[in-house]
């Protein structure tokens, strides 16, 4: 068994596959359901004496109600997922399981990283497809290519918010340490995106660029974000390998 | 003879002055050496620094082989809880050893007494049975210095026993560190001690110059009749520091040096036309020994 194989049957024997896949693909098949018969739900929960004007869902609808749960509650889940899995020294003795066998201790950390990184992001995009098709089905027509490169750059930052995980765990001891500051990171992203002149350089501005591609915004208008998100991946993957490293047990 | 392990003024400093002052070891190729101490004097630190999980602040580590050709096995072992023993003991193979060949994996379960246990989930195990699997885990990649940090301290007699047995049988092929605060698995197992006391090390040589030069040489012997007169015609030796009976037909001699001892006193009892049962050495333990060193019996120098 190679420490790929290990991490790779983490997923395949451990739940931890279940919440993520379970919650996108909720948020993927309800998002564009809930924005479609949203008007027919509020109606049959108001009195008659009230009048409720819902304007009718638009496909961008549906993607905008898809992404802002996925992109809470699934963000959430798969950062508290993430932390389990880089918190390696959060146990001495498995810590030290690995640390007496593999160097560097990268061959540890990089196949963690990878394998979470790529289940987080494969899962989202499984339960973007299904809102895709339930946007298509029940609301109308979705630009395919300008939504695939959408869901890519939410992935490009799916792979940096679990780089800050890895850089997390590197810095703390503990699973709940490593989570909390991995949220706490990704938390102040977009309180700083509330600055004009910061936000199209912001990773978290890719959060909007489904929305944003299923509407006119030009496709141009993240490429700064995703350059910025895909340097700081690459940095911050870096700085927690060498803090790996560096640590002792 | 030459060393497997040497360290030259390891140095680890603690807040509150605890860790390594300038510790000098030398484990020499092909021994059994045990590292025996307190609680706290530094043992985990220094083999922690030793195996790379911790770094001197000052000094130099010197191992004879490459770090592939050594294993480490930690003083509380965990592994993934998902993963069966054979899987754990197989991955430790793939990452130590791959070239090794697959029968082996079977061959090392047996041998830490984990057949039975092979393909069920480590999460379930206790903790005797995961220390068997560490030493399981530690031997699959054939290394040839072996790390051992207190490893049968978490074991039932029965337990300690097999693990002592096989850290023995290791002893035959390979060099063993192994660090214990149970002295006397490692008067059982070590022909080389080391004894750090408050990050120093006190003493360190061939277990029986320890003993020899820190153990007041004393028999017990049995015999029939008048154990009182016996002890009486035996303490007119010079070489006899002291006789006295502890029991109708029993009495203690301690001799002023071993060697005097062990050359006079069958000679001694035969002049004195005693009718001898059995001579027994009454304290030649390592547990006098290190008390000495560590000042909590006379004699010592702490």
């Amino acid at each position: 068994m190679s420490l790929w194989g290990l991490e790779l049957a983490r997923f395949a024997r451990t739940r931890r596959l279940v919440p993520l896949l379970a919650i996108f693909l909720l948020c993927g098949f309800g998002g564009p359901a809930l924005a479609r018969y949203l008007p027919e739900l509020l109606k049959s929960q108001t009195s008659e004496n009230v009048t409720i004007i819902v304007g009718k869902a638009r496909p961008v609808d549906g993607i905008s109600m898809f992404t802002s749960n996925a992109q809470q509650l699934g963000l959430f889940v798969s950062v508290v997922i993430a932390a389990g899995i880089l918190a390696i020294d959060a146990k001495p003795g498995l810590s030290a399981f690995y640390r007496t066998r593999v160097r560097p201790f990268d061959r540890v950390v990089v196949p963690r990283y990878v394998v979470t990184a790529g289940v987080v992001s494969g899962c989202y995009v499984l339960g973007a497809l299904a809102a895709w098709y339930e946007t298509v089905v029940l609301l109308g027509h979705l630009d395919a290519a300008r939504y695939l490169l959408g869901v890519g750059l939410t992935g490009l930052y799916l792979w940096f918010a679990i780089a800050v995980v890895a850089l997390s765990a590197s810095l703390t001891r503990s699973v709940v340490g490593a989570a909390g500051a991995a949220i706490g990171i990704l938390l102040a992203l977009p309180i700083l995106g509330l600055l004009p002149v910061a936000r199209p350089w912001l990773p978290s501005t890719l959060l909007g660029a489904q929305v944003g591609l299923a509407g006119p915004t030009p496709a141009g208008d993240y490429l700064r974000a995703a350059a910025v998100a895909a340097l700081a991946t690459a940095g911050v993957l870096a700085a927690a390998l060498a803090r790996f490293r560096h640590r002792e047990v | 003879m030459t060393s497997a392990i040497t360290t030259t003024a390891l140095r680890k400093e603690y807040p509150g002055g605890g860790g390594l002052h300038g510790v000098d070891l030398d484990v020499p190729t092909g021994s059994v050496y045990g590292l025996i101490g307190p609680n706290g004097a530094g043992k985990t630190t220094l083999l922690s620094i030793l195996a790379g999980l911790r770094r001197a602040d000052a000094g130099d580590v010197r191992l004879a082989l490459p770090f592939e050709r050594v294993a480490v096995c930690p003083d509380v072992a965990e592994f993934e809880p998902w993963l069966t023993a054979r899987e754990v003991v197989e991955l430790a193979r793939a990452l130590t050893a791959p070239d090794l060949p697959a029968t082996r994996i079977d061959e090392t379960l047996a041998a830490t007494g984990l057949r039975d246990a092979a393909d069920r989930r480590v999460g379930g195990f206790s903790r005797g049975m995961t220390q068997r699997l560490a030493l399981a885990a530690t031997l699959i990649g054939d290394p040839a210095i072996v790390i051992l940090d207190e490893p049968s301290s978490a074991l039932d007699p029965g337990g300690r026993f097999e693990v002592l047995d096989l850290v023995a049988r290791m002893g035959r092929e390979r060099t063993v560190l192994f660090s214990s605060h149970i002295l006397g698995d490692v008067q059982r197992v070590c022909d080389t001690v080391g004894v750090l006391i408050d990050g120093r090390l006190r003493y360190q040589g061939p277990l029986s110059t320890l003993l020899a030069e820190h153990v007041q040489p004393a028999w017990t012997v049995r015999v029939r009749g008048d154990a009182g007169a016996v002890a009486g015609a035996l303490g007119a030796h010079a070489w006899v520091r002291r006789a006295a009976p502890t029991d109708l037909d029993a009495l203690r001699v301690e001799a002023t040096t071993l060697a005097d001892g062990e050359r006079h006193l069958a000679g001694a009892l035969a002049a004195t036309g005693a009718r001898v049962i059995s001579i027994e050495p009454a304290a030649d333990d390592l547990e006098e020994a290190f008390l000495r060193l560590t000042g909590e019996l006379p004699g010592g120098t702490p």
